[in-house]
């Protein structure tokens, strides 16, 4: 058994935000049950009609990716998502939510303190929202967020940290000293396509695993809370990779995409070490 | 929906570029409709992501697809060879919006790759009256599928860009000026499947002649399923707003009205 802040997981393999949409869309493929937790789609406060096409590129060993963070709104998922999923699923879901700003950040935090869940997962490193500075890339932007949602809820706190960045341990440590129960990286980085016009996305994919794996490691050796290690994992040797690295827990990314079932294959991998 | 790793019973080359695959698997066989897809895991190594592909046919315990050698993706399924398995997700989407009421009859309009899902809604659909298939391609080396959409019944119209086979010119131009030369006692109902380009103008010319039309989109996809939303379409709402939809789940097919080209 694994513990991050006060959510306890039955294993240490969690599916990553962006890349398992309200877990519900996994139901016929995956047993959900099995899984250590499910990270949902990013929550903003109200919906988001996401980017423009393309959205999707393959690259070799990866993908670059535009979404712009579509999604149902705060409401709906509230409504509707989350009673569905957790009719099908007794486990834990972490909530990944997103903002323009501190004060959307509390809202949606104060309205999932009504809420039975395992976790706020904090994204504050998505790369593909123009005209918004990424918050994870300033230490000081990322304690007054942290800080400021800590004092509103004793859900588990995950902050989720970009790679783009000079030095990722202090930022990590500016979560830790702010009350954030946990990090969780990497995020995508930053990326461009060129196809007509440059298009703007995150890179996620076996082809970042390296560097995660570095900052992991980094990390590790700078903040005492847990780290849930993740980018291109793909298969158990990843993983365990990740675990040898300093990581408490991974999630799998884009792997989910690739192959519905990894997730599990790798959990009953762990299971026999 | 279903995960399976599905057999190759055969893979070949029916004209040009475009290739038949044909996979054991009969789950997916059993459960697939016309307009739906399948992802497909052409290797490990050169490719990251699936592929989507139309389903174009099924048998008791088979189902097959249809592509055209476009990128590396293809180019690898199209040496798979007989007897080794590829990992499938399937059937996915929604499929063609039928039976007709007995007022309409169907029309097929297909360009390129897109004769696939109407070659296999042809199989399936009932109608009054003798049903139309267009079918458009490049150059006469790449036509396919004429005479199996005859055998159905279908009254066929193959238009060839270069004038090498059948009428010359695109779909679309055959399209309209089918509408404008022919007479009908019962009302056409409009089923398309191509590029997006294409799709755009037969719904305009649909939507000018105050028919029914569906349109199977095609669409990069992640994860085929509804999750990434990577594959979306804009859609309208309502009179002043859009929505994007996604094609792999709210789709493959939808009402050509929704669409906002």
């Amino acid at each position: 058994m694994v513990k991050i802040g006060k959510l306890k997981l039955k294993n240490p393999v969690l599916v990553a935000s962006g890349t398992f949409g309200y877990g519900i869309e996994y139901k016929d493929l995956v047993d959900l049950d099995k899984l250590g937790a499910i990270i949902t789609k990013t929550i903003t406060l109200e919906p988001r009609e996401g980017n423009p096409q393309p959205r999707i590129f393959e690259i070799p060993y990866g993908m670059i990716n535009s979404i712009g963070l579509q999604n149902v709104g705060l409401k709906k998922f509230i409504d509707e998502k989350l009673p569905e999923l957790k009719k099908i699923t007794k486990t834990p879901i972490i909530v990944s939510i997103g903002g323009g700003t501190i004060t959307e950040y509390v809202r949606i935090v104060e309205k999932l303190n009504y809420e039975n869940i395992g976790g706020i997962e904090l994204n504050i490193s998505c790369p593909n929202i123009m005209g918004k500075k990424i918050v994870s890339q300033s230490a000081k932007e990322t304690y007054k967020l942290i800080n400021a949602v800590r004092k509103k809820t004793n859900h588990t706190v995950i902050t989720k940290l970009s790679p783009n960045v000079t030095d990722i341990t202090e930022i990590a440590k500016s979560a830790e000293d702010a009350g954030s129960d946990a990090v969780s990286l990497i995020n995508s980085f930053p990326a461009m396509i060129y196809s007509q016009s440059p298009i703007f996305g995150g890179l996620s994919g076996p082809c970042i695993k390296h560097i995660a794996l570095r900052m992991v490691y980094l990390v590790s050796q700078t903040v005492k809370i847990p780290i849930i290690g993740m980018g291109g994992i793909m298969n158990t040797k990843d993983a365990l990779e990740f675990f040898n690295a300093g990581a408490k827990a991974v999630a799998v990314g884009c792997a989910n995409f690739v192959n519905p079932k990894i997730a599990i294959k790798i959990i009953e991998r762990l299971k026999k070490k | 929906m279903y995960q399976i790793d599905a057999k190759i019973i055969s893979n070949k080359k029916i004209s040009e570029k475009y290739f038949l695959v044909t996979f054991l698997g009969d789950k997916i066989a059993r459960k697939s409709l016309p307009g739906q897809f399948v992802m497909v895991k052409v290797d490990n190594e050169k490719t990251f992501l699936r592929r989507p592909f139309s389903i174009c046919s099924t048998g008791e315990k088979t189902f097959s697809i249809l592509f055209k050698v476009v990128g590396i993706g293809t180019e690898i399924l199209s040496k798979r060879k007989v007897g080794g398995t590829l990992n499938i997700i399937g059937p996915l989407g929604n499929g063609y919006h039928f039976p007709l009421s007995t007022s309409h009859f169907p029309i097929f309009v297909a360009g390129g790759t897109g004769i696939a899902s109407l070659l296999f809604l042809a199989s399936k659909i009932k109608s009054p009256q003798k049903p139309i298939a267009l079918l458009g391609f490049k150059t006469k080396s790449e036509i396919l599928f004429e005479t199996e959409f005859k055998k159905l019944g279908c009254e066929v119209i193959v238009s060839t860009e270069d004038g090498s086979y059948g009428k010359k010119g695109f779909i679309t131009d055959i399209f309209k000026k089918f509408l404008l030369s022919t007479s009908y006692s019962l009302l056409p109902a409009v089923y398309a499947c191509g590029p997006k380009p294409m799709l755009k103008k037969i719904a305009e010319i649909s939507k000018k002649h105050k028919l029914k039309c569906y349109v199977s989109l095609e669409e990069k996809m992640a994860c085929g399923i509804g999750a990434c939303m990577g594959c979306v379409v804009r859609t309208q709402m309502n009179a002043d707003e859009f929505e994007y939809k996604k094609v792999c789940k709210d789709g493959t097919v939808f009402d050509a009205k929704e669409i906002i080209w």
